[in-house]
This record gives C-alpha cells, structure tokens and sequence, in this order.
C-alpha cells in the first residue's frame, strides 16, 4: 500500500520526507523553504542536462536514419554510450583562448546561454502540484528567458574579438529577436483564451487542447521556436559552409560543449513547452489520480514534438538569410496579428454558446487565415524570369545517335 | 534583519555599483554590459516589491529590447576597438563631496516626513487578480483607456520616426 | 508569490553554477600549451594585417527597433489578455483599435522596404 503511494507520486511523498525530516532535525520554517527550493532546482538542473545525452543519441541516429545511413553504433549496443565518449573527449580538450579576448564576455557567454536554456525548466508543470516554480506571468518570464539567450550569443560574438564572429553573432541575435515577435503574439492568443499567464492554469484549463482551437496559432508557434533555437532550416549562424563556425568559432573544449548542450537542449525544452501549452502537458487519462502519468503524459507528447522537429531538421534545405527574414517580418507576424484580432473579436461574440460551436468556429477561423495568407503571400513572391542559359544550340554538344545521323558527333 | 531586508540591501549596493560604473568606464561596451546588471538589479527589486508583472516587462523589454538594440547602437557608431576617454573631468571629488552632502541632508529629512513613517500594508489579491485588475483598469473607459490609445500612438510615432531617420543611409554604410 | 520568485532565483543561480563547475573541471583536467600561433586570432587561416573593425549594416538595428516596438505593444496587451473574461465587447473593440494603430506603421515600414534584408 505504501509502495502504490510512493509509486503513484514519489516526489510529492519524497518532499514530505524531507520536511518531515527537517522538522525533526530543528530547523526553522524559512530554512526549511529554502533548503528545499535548493534540493529540487539542484535536482531539476542536473536531470534536465542528462537527458541532453539521451538526446544527443537520439538526434544522431534518427538524422543518420533520415539520411539513409546508421548513425553511432560501435560505442556500446546501438552506440548508446556514444554521447559519453564525446562528453570525456571534450571535457579533456585544451581550452584554447585566443589573445586579446574580452575575458568576462568571452568566459560568461556559454554559461548564461546554459543557463536561458535551464531557466525555462522553472515553470514547467510536471503534474497537477508538481512544478519548480508557479510564477503567476510565466509566459512573459518565457519570452524575457529567451532574451537572455540572445545576449548569450552577442557575448559570445564580442568576446571573441574577431569579426566574422561578432557578424555571425549579430545575424543570430537579429534571427532570434526577429522570431520572437510571432512566438509573442500566438501567446498572447493562448492567454486570451485560458485567461491566465501563469503555465499550471493554462494546462488546467484545457479541456480541449488548445492545438484544436488554434491550429495555425500551433504551427506559428512551432515554426517560430524552431527558428529561435537557430536548427536547421533555419541554421544560417551555424553553416559551415559559410561563416566557417559561426560566433562560437573561438571556443575549443568544453566551452564549445556548452553551446552545443544549450543547443540540444533548447529544442527539447521547447518542445516541452510546445507540448504544456498546445497539446495540454500532463493532462491525459488517469493524470489527476496517478500524478506520475501526468509525468509520462508530458514526456510522450513532448518527445513527439521534438521528433517532428529532428525530421524537418533532417529533410528540409537551408534558407537564405533574406527569405528567413522575410518569413517573420512578412508572413508570420501579419498573419499572427490577424489571427489575434479575429479572434479576440469573435470570442467575445460568441461568450455565451456552447462549447462545440466555440470549436467549430474557431477551427474555421483558422483555417481561413492560414488559407487566406498563403493566397497572399503566393502573390507577394516575385518570381524573377528565368533567363535563357543557352539560347540557340551547340552543335558540338548534341546527343544524336552517330550512327543515323551523317554529321553528328563531332 | 529579516532575510528579505537582507536581499534588497545587496541588490541595491549592486545596481548602484553598477550604475556608477555605466557613467564611468571608460569601454563603452563595458558600459554597456553594466547596464544589463543595472536593468537586472531594477528587475529583482521589482520583485521585491511584488510586483511581478513588472518585473518580467523589465526582464522582457529593458534586457531583451532595449540592451540588445543598445549593443546595435554602439556597434553601428563606433569603431568599437579604440575608445579610450576618460569619463569624468578633473572635478571628480568636489563633485562627489557635494553629492555625499546634499544625500545626507536629503535622506534625513526624508525620514522625518510622513511618507516614511507609514505603515506597509502587503498587497492584498495574490496570483493572476492583480494583473486582472491592472487589465480591467487600463481598459475601462472611465480608467486608463485614453492613456492606451495615445500610447499606441506614441509606439507609431517612434516605429515611423526611427524607420525614417535611420532609413536615410540604409544599406552598407556605417551611419 | 514572493516564494516562486525565489524558487526562479534559486534555479537561476544553480543554473549559473552547474555549467561554472563543468567548465572549471574541465579546466583542471585539460592540457595547457598554449602557443603563438594557437592563440592567434582566427582569419580563414591567414594572418590578420588590419586592426579588427566590421562593416555594420544599418538592417540590424532597424530590426531591433521594429522587435522593440512591437515588444512593448504585446507587453501593453498582456494585461488586456488576462482580464479578456470580464471585459465587455467596448474594451475588446478599443485593443483592437490599439493593435490596427500600430498595423498602419507596420504597413508604412512594409512599404518603405525597411523589412528586407538588403
């Protein structure tokens, strides 16, 4: 009977053991808080930069996979430990620095891109009381944690006091910042609609998953994030075939491991997110009873949306700086902000009916902006004439037959 | 000293320390990156206000808009690499005298005053209510809604106005 | 509520620790050689011969300007999407007219190509 407890919520029943404990130890009230925030963030912070191993395994073998070759198989059965190797690699690697470096830029910009990176873990609801923070304006912490990840990468950028660098810095920051306008106004929409900024009321409140009210608000997001993250198609600051490694070209070692960890993880964490706000985090059959499936609820959704991104990471050509620019600026945001207006117009009509009616229309709403904006942004691309490469024919080149025709071949 | 007194000491030493080291650094991207701590220091004092809202706008707005857009700034008007001026001229420490002085004046006479003397009472709606009637409030016609709509006016003018200046040398050149 | 801010404090400094305690590590155990040309700055292989100094475009800050309007647009609406549920369909109409103010700035910078990366 204990162990089914247990079972059914360990870390609310481990929590109580902890208090329980301390009470009995003599410590006070405020300490006790205290102590407790710190065993769980420690707790958080560690598992959350494990499971990027997990993660680094999966990415490669299912990009290999995608790319018609095995990925990592000779460390371990299925090269399962092959993310370890890497890890002690280059956590003996010499950490090279450069002459004439900014040393509080150059050494700070891996550990607060990290750190952006862990600070979303925070807010994320794990279950109906399990969570590390229940921040009552979560959304806009959010959007303010994914600035802090921007100034990582201009510091990265001017530390290294090297121009190319500092300008694939400068593309990167303008990307992400650009990126987060869409992502801001499609949570807006999801706050309009669950009446809560805070991301535990927001799952509570969804009864129907909000993917279904707002689909086209679903794939802004989704397109967005992905952007932001800075993975492919949209990997322009990373492209070896054009700025050499982009702003973290000047970090060897572990430093470069950093960014990478950050990396990894940022597109796990904001499938995460993707998952809590759109697809309804830990709800599911049987989550308010058993709170560890509300667990496995998140964990299955979560890694769905982040498989969804490793695919198109895998499938889809890089795009070029201006279409990528004008993707956000002439596409996204537009069609985000119509998709607020309308909406925030027609829920108010509609307050009083019934549920099924709010869905209908709502999924009719949508489809009609996406329908109407890809209409309009068809016209709006020029398509430039193709010039005639060859005009007239080359006699020398043809591919006739030698043997029916007399002059041919040369 | 309760622990809350404790933190609001520290980030106050910390954003003032900063905030002297904007003005007087010589790097004005040294200066800059003072001023990100200056920004964050604003933030955690906000939240010790409780006001929570405001503290994730300064996050969100100061340090992710206005810093980065900052950073721009200097990189598009400088030759980032040679700045060397000294911030400050020879009458430093009269200066600072005079400001020590009329501080004390200032900060004793301020205790004496009613203000300060009064009582505290914590915020009384916890949660999502506050922000809920900070909405209402800034919406309602016989609230705040002439204020929001000038505002919104205020955001063009500065969109159509930074557009147009800076669209003067566009393309290639440092302005 | 002061709690969960502490929470976000205490995380953000652990977050800020365990990467430092990596890195230090790393540090520690990793070789130190360093040489002239090891540490010299990184030119496609070339040695630089001009003092650093990039040619900045204008598009970049053109682009933070337009994000930092459109931040504090969206920081201004926030409020009015948390209290939506008791708002009356008059306040709705006077957000909107907020957001269709700064539609039509949004429209002038479209057509003044301040948009596109040249």
């Amino acid at each position: 009977m204990k162990i089914l407890e247990f079972l059914s919520d360990p870390i609310i029943v481990i929590q109580e053991w902890i208090i329980q404990l301390f009470t009995n130890w003599g410590v006070t009230q405020e300490w006790q808080t205290f102590l407790l925030y710190l065993i769980g963030s420690a707790i958080l912070g560690t598992s959350a930069l494990l499971i990027t191993l997990v993660l680094i395994w999966a990415e490669r073998k299912i990009i290999g996979r995608l790319q018609d070759r095995l990925g990592p198989n000779r460390i371990g059965p299925w090269g399962i430990f092959q993310p370890v190797a890497d890890m002690l690699k280059i956590f003996i690697k010499e950490h090279i620095i450069p002459d004439e470096v900014d040393p509080i830029p150059y050494h700070i910009a891996p550990i607060i891109s990290v750190a952006s990176v862990l600070l979303m873990w925070a807010i994320v609801p794990f279950s109906d009381n399990v969570r590390g923070s229940d921040l009552n304006v979560a959304i806009l912490f959010l959007l303010g944690v994914g600035g802090l990840g921007e100034l990582g990468v201009i510091l990265a950028g001017w530390g290294s006091n090297n121009k190319y660098s500092m300008l694939a810095a400068f593309r990167a920051s303008a990307q992400m910042i650009s990126y987060e306008v869409p992502m801001a106004i499609v949570l807006l929409i999801v706050v309009i609609l669950s009446g809560s900024m805070s991301l535990g009321d927001i799952v509570s409140s969804q009864n129907i998953a909000n993917i279904f009210l707002l689909p086209l608000g679903a794939l802004i997001f989704f397109i967005a994030s992905i952007a932001e993250n800075g993975r492919a198609p949209f990997d322009l600051a990373e492209a070896e075939s054009e700025l050499v490694a982009g702003f973290n070209m000047e970090y060897s070692g572990l430093k470069f491991g950093m960014f990478y960890v950050a990396d990894f993880l940022r597109a796990f964490t904001s499938s995460v997110i993707f998952a809590s706000i759109f697809l309804g985090g830990w709800r599911g059959p049987g989550a308010e009873q058993i709170p560890i499936l509300g667990f496995f609820y998140l964990l299955i959704k979560s890694t769905i949306i982040w498989f969804i991104g490793v695919w198109i990471r895998g499938s889809m050509p890089r795009f070029r700086v201006d279409q990528m620019m004008a993707i956000t600026w002439k596409f996204l945001t537009p069609l985000s902000l119509a998709l607020l207006i309308v909406i925030a117009f027609v829920n108010k009509l509609l307050a009083n009916s019934s549920q099924l009616i709010q869905v209908v229309v709502f999924l009719i709403i949508n489809f009609v902006l996406f329908y109407i904006g890809f209409l309009i942004s068809n016209k709006l691309i020029n398509e430039k004439v193709r010039m005639e490469v060859s005009s007239h024919k080359r006699v020398l080149a043809q591919p006739t037959n030698i043997f029916t025709q007399p002059n041919s071949g040369g | 000293m309760t622990p809350l007194q404790i933190v609001f000491l520290l980030v106050s030493i910390v954003t003032i320390f900063s905030a002297i080291l904007v003005v007087s650094l010589q790097k004005i991207f040294h200066a800059a990156l003072w001023l990100i701590v200056t920004l964050m220091g604003v933030a955690i004092l906000f939240v010790l206000l409780e006001a929570s809202f405001f503290a994730a706008v300064q996050i969100l707005v100061y340090i992710g808009a206005i810093a980065i857009i900052l950073i721009f700034a200097i990189m598009l008007t400088r030759n980032i690499m040679s700045d060397e001026e000294i911030q400050s001229n020879r009458s430093w420490g009269l200066v600072l005298l005079l400001v020590l002085v009329f501080a004390v004046i200032f900060i004793n006479q301020l205790s004496q005053s009613a203000i300060f003397n009064s009582i505290l009472y914590p915020l009384e709606v916890q949660g999502q209510d506050n922000i809920m009637a900070f909405g209402q409030g800034l919406l309602d016609p016989a609230g705040f809604a002439l204020p929001f709509e000038l505002a919104s006016l205020l955001l063009l003018a500065a969109l159509v106005g930074g557009v147009y200046l800076a669209m003067d040398k566009k393309g290639g050149e440092a302005k | 509520m002061l709690n969960q801010w502490l929470y976000i404090g205490i995380f953000f400094i652990v977050a800020l620790f365990l990467p430092f305690v990596a890195i230090f590590l790393a540090r520690i155990l990793s070789p130190k050689k360093p040489t002239k040309i090891k540490n010299s700055v990184y030119e496609c292989g070339m040695e630089t011969y001009k003092p650093t100094w990039i040619q900045f475009k204008i598009q970049y800050y053109l682009y933070g300007l337009v994000f930092l309007i459109f931040d504090v647009e969206i920081v201004f609406l926030f409020p009015f999407a948390v209290a939506y549920n008791k708002l009356a369909l008059f306040a709705v109409v006077e957000a909107i007219i907020f957001i269709l103010i700064l539609l039509v700035g949004y429209l002038y910078i479209w057509r003044k190509d301040a948009l596109s990366w040249q």
